[in-house]
């Protein structure tokens, strides 16, 4: 079982990936609406996994990344990219993000991404 | 996908947020005729949104129009748009958006989501070739950073070193996982750190088909590394969505090598560096957003309701257990000052919750700027709409309210309100009309004025008409332009038959009026031929809890709004007398009111007739005074109105006089006059 | 009843019916409308009120409007006997109260066992209230068009 932190801008994002969490054996943590927030709950709730999307206001994914992965080079974060983002999953991965998923995704998608993770 | 009632909701009611701010920032835009590099990153954003959330829930449509939008302004976002191509633009997206409301609202009523936007679709791809076409304007654009992006992304073989053995390494994706190319990017990314010099089939994992050939083939990695094969073979089953792989030893002067990566044994030569420098620069992606939002939950109305109900119930529960005659005439000190407590707990809970359904008109005059923005541009006027007070709070019922009668009156304004262009130069005026739109609160009311700079209502024209409807019956003389002026808002005053795409049901300013009066409002105007007319609408802020008489005629219980009431007296018998036509009329105070007999009037059987036996009350309405007629008052009480169902419309000939009604804490219904309309 | 059950294995497009009677007639309404069967109880009059409307009650706090199923449909009118109840039948986001004779049983009715009712009744002003017709057990049973009994449109 991990901890999960859901990183979106957009709550039906959330919410949706909260839902496909639900009949997992991994536990929503936390979320948060930007890259800031995220930042700063990474450092409170310390998830064992993070989904993060990129295009979001105040800061955007990619920045929370790098700031997560100068907190612990280890974290295990998920982009949550959509096509036409590929300039900024390249970049993602070379920031350490460990892997990305393309929105529409669905749930075995997700759930065997947070597994291989956990 | 499972959708969920949940998701559905936020879905919507997210999609709907993103779609009014985007509007709110269209119509500020369209002022300055383009759009800032924050809007367009927002409007970028918004769309991007949509798209992912749409094609979570399979809304195809939406999806895809929200992503072509999306890259149009990813293209304005890097290469900027000429001048002149914004006005289209800005219909695009407002038509785009106009789609979007409409698919969601079906959403919403669970109607299909049948909508054809392959019209719109048409209209930005063609707009995007031309902004294509366009000579680039000089944007400090993104394309230097996105090539810089691109370029760190090439795999940079790193300088191989001795002898150090060589793998193949296959690696097979997930059908469908998408972006493959950067799947295998990723795997060469996290076999870096233990490999001295790699190099990929497909060599370019950034070319365009790079991810096609990848999908067919497979990915081919060569590496150089001194780890330990299931060192490597672990690091590679790490990778999220891999189907199968597999890692081989392969001598580096094996024909599959790559000639990059032999050559590269050869020379030794580091090519790593450049990219490496651009690895730890971050691209300024960073989107602003002045305002943090993080403090507001959004609340279901109907939750608010509810509560707003309870707490009328226990401002209705607590009367009658201070007033319970139970407790006689005896003096209960302590009692008293308990409920007294209780009285002021209670009215304290009782503006909050007043106060929590307070919202700003903003989001209500938004919608007026798009009105006038499309009826102007139909009718080919130029009109500028000015809001003022935007930020005034009312009720959230108020707004529903206030909603429809706004719609009205400034439709009226731009179809015969301002003039065209030519007429209003020939009057000496700016050729652009003017509409302002005004709230601001004045203690217990909200007063929202429509002003126009038109052409003002005609005297002469109301009363022409006025006469061939029969509606009045004084000479033109003996009426002030006031009176005249509020012959618009009789019934079957208004003539305008023809329903157009705006003024949709054809409804008259009478129905404005009694859409008004039914929340307890009032509505005047002013005009001056030639400068134009003003609307003033008068609403009370919160129209939910009112003071109350209450009193009966037969069976039926009432309830007449106290301010409303001047006096209720005992009639005395001599100071009721009949005018020539026959009319009751009270004299009171030195003043004649006409007297109106309630049990006549609403038809009640049972109700007492002889007038010493009954009683009189003083009313006061919009237009004039007048005494009513009815059995027996039965106190003062502060109650929740609730709208009267509207099947009961269907039920009686006459719904006249009647607001709304109020339920008591005994559980009787009681209904509430409207004084205007009796 | 052990028709109606059958019935229900046998197809799929079956439809609960509830059934009550006003004068001599069994009307049946969709059971997916009715909200609740409540007894008599004392009506508050309403202003200038047409015939069949017999006032409004009080629903746990919502104003329910009711209307006498004979006088509507043109039955004579009677006194309510023990048997006589309100239907409260769901309009659109309103309720609304039939004051019927009795409520007689809530039968399934398959779709095919359905007819039109224009086809097989001819009988006046009650015809357009009615939009189905089903036999069951020898008795016909009138499917009420609530739409077109409470002139609202759907």
């Amino acid at each position: 079982m991990s901890k999960v932190m859901i990183v979106d801008d957009a709550a039906f994002m959330r919410i949706t990936i909260k839902n496909m969490l639900k009949k997992s054996p991994h536990e929503v943590v936390g979320e948060a609406e930007n890259g800031r927030v995220a930042v700063e709950r990474y450092k409170a709730l310390r998830p064992d996994i993070i989904t993060m999307d990129i295009t979001m206001p105040e800061m955007d994914g990619l920045t929370a990344l790098k700031e997560i992965m100068s907190i612990n080079p280890s974290a295990n974060v998920i982009m949550v990219s959509a096509m036409g983002q590929e300039a900024m999953v390249r970049e993602a991965i070379m920031n350490g993000a460990k892997g990305f998923i393309v929105k529409p995704f669905k749930e075995d998608g997700i759930l065997a991404a947070i597994d291989k993770l956990a | 996908m499972n959708v969920d009632e949940s998701m559905l909701e936020v879905y919507i009611y997210e999609t709907q947020q993103l779609l009014e701010s985007l509007e709110d920032t269209l119509l500020r835009g369209e002022n300055e005729k383009r759009l800032d590099s924050d809007d367009i990153n927002e409007v970028f954003r918004v769309m991007h949104t949509i798209k992912g959330a749409s094609a979570m829930m399979e809304f195809e449509n939406m999806s895809k129009l929200a992503h072509s939008l999306e890259d149009m302004f990813s293209f304005i976002r890097e290469f900027g748009a000429p001048q002149s191509e914004w006005p289209n633009i800005f219909d695009l997206v407002f038509a785009a958006v106009a789609f979007f409301n409409n698919e969601v609202a079906k959403l919403q009523s669970k109607a299909p989501m049948d909508g054809d936007a392959s019209g719109i679709f048409e209209r930005i791809a063609v707009q995007l070739e031309r902004l294509k076409n366009a000579p680039s304007e000089d944007v400090p654009s993104k394309a230097n950073e996105s090539a810089q992006v691109k370029g760190a992304g090439n795999i940079a073989p790193e300088t191989p070193r001795s002898d150090a053995p060589c793998y193949k390494i296959k690696v097979v994706f997930q059908e469908n996982s998408q972006m493959e190319n950067l799947r295998a990017f990723g795997v060469v990314q996290s076999l870096k750190n233990v490999s001295l010099c790699t190099a990929t089939v497909p060599a370019d994992l950034n070319a365009e088909n790079a991810a096609q050939e990848i999908v067919r083939n497979g990915c081919l990695i060569f590496i150089q590394t001194n780890e330990n094969p299931d060192r490597i073979k672990e690091i590679v089953e790490g990778t999220l969505f891999l189907k199968s792989y597999s890692v081989v030893p392969i001598e580096i002067d094996d024909e599959e090598v790559p000639e990059t990566m032999r050559r590269k044994k050869d020379n030794g030569h580091d090519e790593s560096a450049q990219s490496k420098a651009s690895n730890g620069q971050t691209s300024d992606n960073t989107i602003v957003e002045t305002v943090s939002k993080q403090n507001f939950i959004s609340v279901n109305v109907n939750k608010l309701d509810t509560l707003l109900n309870i707490v009328g119930e226990i401002v209705t529960a607590q009367s009658m257990v201070i007033n319970n005659a139970d407790f006689g005439d005896a003096p209960h000190d302590s009692f008293d000052s308990a409920a007294q407590q209780l009285h002021a707990l209670i009215n304290e809970l009782q503006d909050i919750v007043m106060n929590i359904r307070m919202i700003p008109v903003s989001t209500l005059f938004q919608k007026m700027r798009r009105l006038v923005r499309d009826m102007a541009k139909k009718f080919d006027k130029d009109i500028d709409l000015e809001l003022i007070g935007e930020e005034t709070e009312v009720d959230k019922n108020v707004i529903d309210y206030l909603s429809d009668p706004l719609l009205h009156i400034i439709r009226n304004s731009v179809d015969h309100g301002i003039e065209d262009r030519e007429t209003r130069k020939k009057a000496g005026k700016p050729p652009r009309g003017k509409i302002t739109l005004e709230a601001h609160t004045t203690g217990s009311d909200v007063i929202v004025t429509i002003s126009d700079d038109g052409k003002g209502l005609q005297r002469d024209k109301i009363l022409k008409k006025a006469h061939e409807k029969g509606l009045i019956s004084k000479t033109d003389e003996e009426m002030t332009d006031k009176e005249v002026f509020s012959l618009i808002f009789l019934p079957g005053f208004s003539t305008k038959d023809e329903v157009t795409e705006f003024s949709g049901r054809g409804v008259g300013m009478d129905v404005v009026r009694k859409n008004i009066s039914l929340i307890g409002g009032s509505i005047s105007l002013e005009s001056e031929p030639g400068k134009g007319t003003t609307h003033i609408i008068r609403i009370p802020l919160t129209l939910t809890i009112i003071d109350g008489m209450k009193f009966n005629v037969g069976a039926m219980n009432f309830i007449v709004p106290t301010v409303s009431v001047r006096s209720a007296i005992q009639p005395d018998l001599n100071s009721i007398f009949k005018d020539p036509d026959g009319n009751e009329m009270v004299l009171l105070q030195e003043n004649c009111y006409p007297l109106l007999r309630l049990n006549q009037f609403f038809n009640v059987e049972g109700g007492v007739t002889e007038l010493s036996e009954g009683m009189i009350m003083l009313i006061t309405s919009e237009e004039k005074d007048f005494c009513i007629f009815f059995d027996h008052l039965d106190g003062e009480y502060q109650v929740v109105v609730k709208s009267l169902p509207s099947y009961l419309k269907h039920c009686s000939s006459s719904l006249d006089g009647i607001g709304g009604c109020a339920i008591l804490g005994d559980g009787s219904i009681n209904l509430i006059i409207d004084v205007n309309s009796l | 009843m052990d028709e109606a059950i059958e019935m229900i294995q046998g197809s799929e497009e079956i439809q609960e019916y509830l059934i009550f009677s006003v004068d001599s007639i069994e009307f049946g309404i969709d059971i997916g409308r009715v909200k609740e069967i409540i007894k008599i109880q004392p009506f508050s009059a309403v202003p200038n009120a047409l015939g069949y409307c017999k006032g409004i009650i009080n629903l746990r706090g919502t104003i329910v409007p009711v209307v006498d199923m004979r006088i509507k449909l043109g039955f004579p009118e009677t006194e309510y006997n023990e048997r006589a109840c309100i239907i409260v039948i769901m309009l659109g986001a309103e309720l609304i109260g039939i004051i019927v004779d009795a409520v007689r049983d809530v039968i399934h009715i398959s779709e095919k066992d359905l007819l039109d009712a224009a086809s097989l009744y001819d009988g006046g002003e009650r015809k357009k209230y009615t939009s189905k017709i089903a036999v069951i057990d020898g008795k016909i049973k009138q499917i009420l068009d609530v739409f077109s009994v409470f002139e609202i449109e759907e």
